[in-house]
């Protein structure tokens, strides 16, 4: 499906807006028909970056190509209409003085293309959205989903190469989110376009993309598969906002040289990490961050008088949030936050064992 | 299932901005020719000397007149406008829809009516009342041609204005202070003076402002009951300037005070409304529940009494009087079988110069409603997005006319376009260019708002999808649009039928309109028939409000013209 060679190029993409800085020197490539997630908080460029590609923005300074053909640089500016992508709307954009038939049927009249044949692909089109029978309906007509698909049909119908989404889930309900965001993939899988996606639901980032890119204050922090992206965190903006992490600071007490590379003891307290790997530059006494993800943490209940394994901690709070529990742990100074499948209850208050498998101990490397 | 293909790319010609900016440039010099050409014209005669002699003794009058005109008139147009907008948004008083209805529909009733209406009731010998009360009174009951009579008009015609300023602020008010007030233990009354005045009183001193800016800008009652027995006025200052012994120069030199006047009180207006976001006034928008209605209980007789007032007064009052009067044979004789006839109407389909009038005024009307409704709508699009500071300048001069009373209008129309070099005295065409002169702000503000209404998205959808900037137009901002198209032809329709004080200035025998020919059936003491041309007119102005209400489904309340 996807060749190596970029399909989309921005080459030191920065935008300001007066002096605000919304986009520092972005450099992305995205290969033909991959599905790209710009992953970030509220207000860190992602909209931005979405509508340079559009090309409802245009850069300050940087180039961008698509298939090789620069779309926006610093002389040239094709308009949004002579770029052909396909664009699904935060607000979802459908048209309210046209059916959805019309909303639909307007790209392919634009394109000069025969009534019959405007017809038949946006039956097609409606059907692959799952629209069939709506087709007469007024916009005001049509539940919150529904609408979405309208924006999605209106978006696909004439065969875009890019589909560009801002947010497309955002507006709706937690069940119809998960519905369609099951849909956006298969979808992709389908018709086989670049997709690039903007969103600030990690799970979403993660549950449909090839890659992620995870932005901060106009920056990109991180860009690599989701899988890589939440092991292997490089900063920890990157390990809180994609793993939801535990950040401890703690030092380099000794390190041992192994086949695979070094592993470090590190010491945060008087807890000791006795093999943290990953860390090739490590010097001892050097300071790191930890990053622990809340399920990879375990508690054990200790029994009052038993002596207990591991390290204990105490809990300091517990919230019960259906199929998992989240407890708060209070180890040697560290607060941790725990997430277990609800087998047993934790009490605040309670002494319990923690323990945490080497390979589950990420370091971040400050300054690298 | 869809396989890529090469059809969803459109050939595109490159950047368009060349033709818009040609556009922007073609709709500058058309709004300076509307706008700016009056008024660098009036500018140009302007003569200090002229100035000075202003306020010599015997010439101080009119203005002071209007002042104290002004301050007058915005006190019981207060005292009732604010009270009933309360009752109405807030209180079950029974029948409340109706009373903002006729609220409405009584700003509609030109003034020029109203105070016919009241010259045949209250006229020191001739009026009706009066007469029937002389044998008793052994006197007129009361004069309207006094200054108390100017004022009583001044705040019929102001009230509504108070009212929907005040209900547009009840509106924007978060219900939740007053529930607050409530579960305090307050009761209806107090929650109204102690919380709900409070939190509305920018709305309602921006309304003040506005209806004094109008009060003094107004020619119809200072001209029918003020001149008549020596009472000047700002206005008929400048109307028998011009009427009377034609002289320009001095015409714009008394015009200042009056621009300046409207000008401070429209800043005055801006000022409060716009300073409403920081100040103390904040009305917080709130998402909260519509609030509930407040029980009048036993204050329920007394609120529909003062409810009623105003609307009798304005409207079922001046009306019935006009209705009447137009079916009789001879007015002052009253109500009696043999009195009634319908030859007073026989007689206007008959009349040249009424058919005349009335053709002009549709002509009229019709033609610069639809002008201003395309103008309005190509303003809005070509002003919107990034500002420039071209944008700014045109935005700027648009709105211009707004510090510009009406008789002021006139008096700039005659010197740009009258004479030398367009020669357009004694043309249907000069009053047009006087009526797009003083609507134009209000063409831009209706479409614009209808613009502002449109989510940026839906055109930003239609580029996406490959509309070039013009077809985005055509299939989604214009119908979009639509609505808001219509208001406006409708607020200029109705405003072009009614107006009195520019064309008073401007309008020549050839030219006359039906407010015109009105005025002209009062002066040559007809009342009969004058009433019979009142009547035709508050058909077509009632008329076109009916429509716009229920052909268009506008909200009439947002008609105010
Ligand atoms: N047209 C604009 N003018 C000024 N600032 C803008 C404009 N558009 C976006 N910004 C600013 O740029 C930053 C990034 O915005 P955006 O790309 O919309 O963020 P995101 O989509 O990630 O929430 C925000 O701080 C926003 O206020
Ligand atoms: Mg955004």
């Amino acid at each position: 499906m996807s060749t190596s060679a970029p399909f989309i190029e921005l080459a030191g993409v920065h935008k300001e807006f007066g002096n605000f800085t919304a986009l520092a020197d972005c450099n992305l490539s995205i290969r033909r028909g991959e599905f790209v997630t710009l992953l970030g908080p509220s207000g860190c460029g992602k909209t931005t970056t979405l509508r340079m590609i559009a090309g409802f923005v245009r850069p300050t300074r940087g180039t961008i190509r698509v298939g090789g053909e620069i779309l926006s640089s610093p002389t040239a500016h094709v308009p949004p209409e002579g770029r052909g992508m396909g664009m699904v709307f935060q607000s979802y954009a459908v048209w309210p003085h046209m059916t959805v038939r019309q909303n639909v049927a307007l790209p392919l009249k634009l394109r000069k293309i025969a009534r019959p044949d405007i017809d038949r692909r946006v039956d097609e089109v409606l059907h692959l959205c799952r629209l069939d029978g709506l087709g007469d309906r007024d916009p005001h007509q049509l539940s919150g989903g529904q609408l979405q698909r309208v924006a999605l049909a209106r978006a696909l119908v004439y065969r875009p190469s890019v589909v560009l989404l801002d947010e497309p889930l955002s507006n709706l309900d937690v069940a119809l989110r998960e519905e369609l965001r099951h849909e956006l993939a298969s979808l992709h899988r389908a018709i086989g376009a670049t997709f690039i996606l903007v969103t600030h639901d990690q799970v979403e980032a993660m549950s449909l993309s090839d890659r992620v890119v995870v932005m901060k204050e106009g920056r990109i922090e991180q860009i690599g598969p989701p899988e890589e992206i939440y092991r292997n965190p490089k900063t920890d903006f990157v390990a809180q906002f994609v793993g939801a992490a535990n950040l401890v600071k703690g030092k380099v007490s000794s390190v041992r040289r192994e086949p695979a590379g070094k592993s470090c003891e590190v010491r945060v307290g008087g807890v000791v990490f006795p093999a943290v790997r990953g860390w090739d530059g490590a010097a001892e006494g050097d300071t790191v961050t930890l990053a622990m993800h809340p399920e990879s943490i375990r508690l054990q209940p200790i029994g009052p008088g038993e002596p207990g394994m591991g390290y204990q901690g105490f809990v300091r709070g517990s919230y019960f949030l259906g199929r998992t529990q989240e407890i708060l742990v209070e180890l040697d100074g560290m607060e941790l936050r725990v997430m277990q499948v609800r087998s047993r209850h934790f009490e605040i208050g309670e002494r319990v064992g923690v323990t945490i498998a080497n390979e589950n101990v990420i370091p971040l490397v400050h300054g690298a | 299932m869809i396989s890529l293909s090469a059809s969803s790319k459109l050939p595109v010609s490159q950047p368009k901005a060349g033709r818009f900016n040609a556009a922007l440039i073609v709709i500058a010099v058309i709004v300076f020719g509307f706008v700016g050409y009056p008024i660098v014209a009036g500018l140009a005669i302007f003569d200090f000397g002229a100035l000075g002699r202003l306020f010599s003794a015997q010439n101080i009058d009119p203005l002071i007149n209007s002042i104290v005109l002004a301050a007058l008139a915005v006190i019981p147009a207060t005292a009732i406008g604010v009270p009933l907008a309360w009752m109405v948004a807030r209180t079950d008083l029974p029948g409340r829809n109706l009373v903002g209805l006729l609220v409405s529909v009584s700003f509609v009733v030109p003034n020029l009516l109203t105070s016919i209406a009241y010259i045949f009731l209250f006229g020191k010998n001739a009026g009706v009342v009066n007469a029937w009360l002389f044998p008793i009174l052994g006197g007129p009951l009361y004069d309207i041609y006094s200054f108390s009579g100017v004022v009583f008009l001044s705040a019929v015609h102001a009230y509504p204005l108070i009212f929907f300023t005040t209900l547009s602020g009840l509106a924007r008010m978060n219900p939740e202070l007053e529930e607050a007030g409530r579960i305090c233990g307050l009761s209806p009354l107090a929650i109204f003076f102690r919380i709900t005045l409070g939190a509305i009183l920018p709305s309602v001193m921006a309304g003040i402002a506005f209806a004094i800016a109008e009060t003094l800008t107004m020619l119809a009652g200072p001209l029918l009951l003020g001149l008549p027995v020596g009472i000047r006025f700002m206005t008929t200052e400048l109307y028998s300037t011009i009427v009377m012994n034609p002289n320009l120069s001095a015409a714009i030199s008394l015009s200042l005070p009056l621009v300046t006047l409207t000008v401070f009180m429209l800043w005055v207006q801006a000022r409060i409304l716009g300073g409403t976001g920081s100040s103390r006034f904040a009305i917080l928008a709130g998402k909260g529940a519509r609030s509930e209605t407040i029980a009048l209980g036993p204050l329920r007789t007394p609120a529909l009494v003062l409810a009623w007032i105003p609307i009798v007064l304005s409207l079922v009052l001046p009306v019935a009087t006009l209705l009447l009067g137009a079916l009789m044979k001879q007015w002052w004789r009253g109500v009696e079988w043999d009195n009634m006839t319908l030859s007073n109407f026989a007689y206007l389909i008959d009349d040249p110069s009424t058919y005349d009038a009335i053709r002009n005024s549709l002509i009229l009307a019709v033609g610069i409603g639809g002008v201003m409704a395309l103008l309005g709508g190509v303003l809005a699009i070509v002003l919107a997005g990034e500002q420039t500071s071209l944008k700014h300048a045109v935005r700027q001069l648009t709105e211009l006319p707004l510090g510009i009373p009406h008789v002021v209008a006139g008096v700039l129309i005659i010197l740009a376009w009258y004479g030398h070099p367009f020669h357009l005295g004694g043309s249907l065409l000069i009053l047009a260019l006087g009526y797009v002169l003083v609507t134009l702000p209000y063409a831009l503000k209706t479409c614009e708002a209808a613009r502002g209404q449109i989510d940026s998205a839906l055109g930003e959808a239609a580029q996406m999808v490959g509309c070039s900037p013009v077809q985005s137009w055509r299939y989604v901002v214009l119908p979009l649009m639509k609505n808001g198209l219509l208001t406006t032809f409708i607020i200029v329709f109705l405003f072009v039928i009614k107006e009195f004080s520019l064309t008073a200035l401007v309008y020549s025998s050839d030219t006359t309109t039906l407010p015109v020919r009105v005025f002209t059936f009062l002066e040559g003491g007809s009342y009969e028939k004058t009433a019979a041309a009142s009547i035709v007119l508050l058909v077509l102005t009632l008329g076109g409000l009916l429509v716009a209400g229920k052909l268009f489904r506008i909200n009439v309340a947002n008609i105010k013209v």
